[in-house]
């Protein structure tokens, strides 16, 4: 915290249920994902790195989808909202966490099923551009400028990309 | 009263803005000829490095259509960064907003100057292409050739003048501009190098397989001129 008078966490007790539950539910994924699940007939133990690619891509498009959807929020109230031009930057972060792990799971599960690590065709390469576009996105919204500037730009970004 | 009403009645409309931000902005080239001095040279030395690593006749006449758009997209970055640096440097832009310029016409008018120096360049492009490639068009792609050439240069030219308005002013833009800008004008690379790879009779494709291609340009050229109409104003606010 910035101010020595608030010394308190920022966490809530909302936060620390989910972050608990969050634990809880990784431990028992983990215990399924990687000890009792049986291996695939036909990719072996390669077809547990699709139970983090799959969802990792879903969450990653999730996250780009509330960043857009916040993005023409904030334009259209002209910059205004705060709490969404907030949103639509932590969601951005978390799509692009996810979607590099999708890009590099899917790397290693396209080298053991395919043979190879990448494949030019149209999906792999939308969603590496879609990748790059939100690196940009975070970087313009570490563009110096006032609060308000930054959110309307960074909507302008993620408006544009989507489109 | 009437004086609020006659001001407001010589306030120019968006097509004249337009126009004029325009004009002045190739006014400006045309003095300073920063594009025809610098950045088509730059374009020409990069065709001919290009022939330097492919070091092969032929390839590089299949390579072609493509060598000319990864040129003129790199121009693009510089040109664009080019249109904002003389608005940025006296506070131009920030006087056209004070003015109650509208930021629609600022942008069309921005992006048809920057539109115009790309057809330029990008006829260069072509012209040093059939020179340093070896390549011998037929006749009946100039049509699709000239309207992509068209499309690409107003989606390219949309793309830019959006983002090099966005990041005008700020410290950090060279880098951040193609960062930005390269992903999102992915399509036009893809689109415009088909289409003019039929008009060229470079690949197996002939010249009526091109027309798609232009399609998908025009459509990605109006996407973008609708886009930055109406981000723009968002863009450049304070």
């Amino acid at each position: 915290m910035t101010t020595p008078t608030a010394s308190r966490s920022t966490g809530t007790r909302a936060t620390r249920v989910i972050g608990i539950a969050a634990i809880v539910m990784s431990a028992w994924l983990w215990l399924f994902g990687l000890v009792l699940s049986p291996a695939d007939v036909t990719q072996g133990d390669a077809v547990r790195i699709m139970y983090v690619h799959v969802p990792s891509v879903w969450l990653a498009y999730l996250a780009f989808v509330v960043t857009a959807v916040c993005s023409v929020w904030v334009l259209v109230a002209r910059g205004r909202v705060p709490g969404v031009d907030r949103v639509a930057g932590a969601s951005a972060e978390i799509g692009v966490v996810f979607m590099a792990v999708t890009l590099v799971s899917g790397m290693l599960g396209g080298r053991i099923t395919w043979g190879v690590y990448w494949q030019w065709d149209a999906r792999l390469t939308t969603t590496a551009l879609l990748f790059i576009t939100y690196v940009g996105y975070l970087a313009v919204r570490g563009l110096e400028g006032t609060p308000d500037q930054r959110a309307r730009r960074a909507a302008v970004v993620g408006v544009v990309a989507v489109a | 009263m009437s004086a609020h009403n006659s001001r407001k009645s010589a306030a120019p409309g968006v097509v004249t803005t337009a126009l004029m931000i325009a004009g002045r902005d190739l006014r400006i080239e045309l003095r300073a000829r920063v594009v025809t001095n610098q950045v088509i040279p730059f374009a020409a030395v990069t065709m001919v490095l290009f022939a330097f690593a492919v070091d092969d006749t032929g390839l590089l006449g299949r390579l072609a259509p493509g060598l000319i758009w990864l040129t003129v997209m790199f121009s693009l970055l510089l040109c664009a960064q080019r249109a904002f640096a003389i608005e940025s440097a006296d506070g131009a832009l920030e006087a056209l907003r004070v003015a109650g310029v509208d930021p629609i016409g600022i942008f069309l008018g921005k992006a048809m100057a920057l539109m115009a120096q790309l057809l330029a360049l990008s006829a260069v492009m072509v012209v040093a292409a059939l020179v340093l490639y070896d390549l011998s068009p037929p006749a009946a792609g100039a049509v699709v050739l000239v309207t992509s050439v068209i499309c690409a240069t107003c989606a390219l030219a949309a793309t830019g003048t959006i983002y090099a308005g966005l990041a005008a002013g700020v410290s950090g833009r060279e880098t951040l501009l193609p960062l930005l800008v390269l992903p999102v004008v992915s399509p036009v690379l893809i689109g415009a190098t088909r289409a003019v790879e039929a008009a060229l009779g470079t690949g197996e494709a002939t010249v009526a397989d091109g027309w798609p291609w232009v399609g998908l340009l025009a459509v990605v050229a109006v996407a973008s001129v609708v886009i930055g109409s109406l981000t723009f104003g968002s863009a450049i606010q304070d």
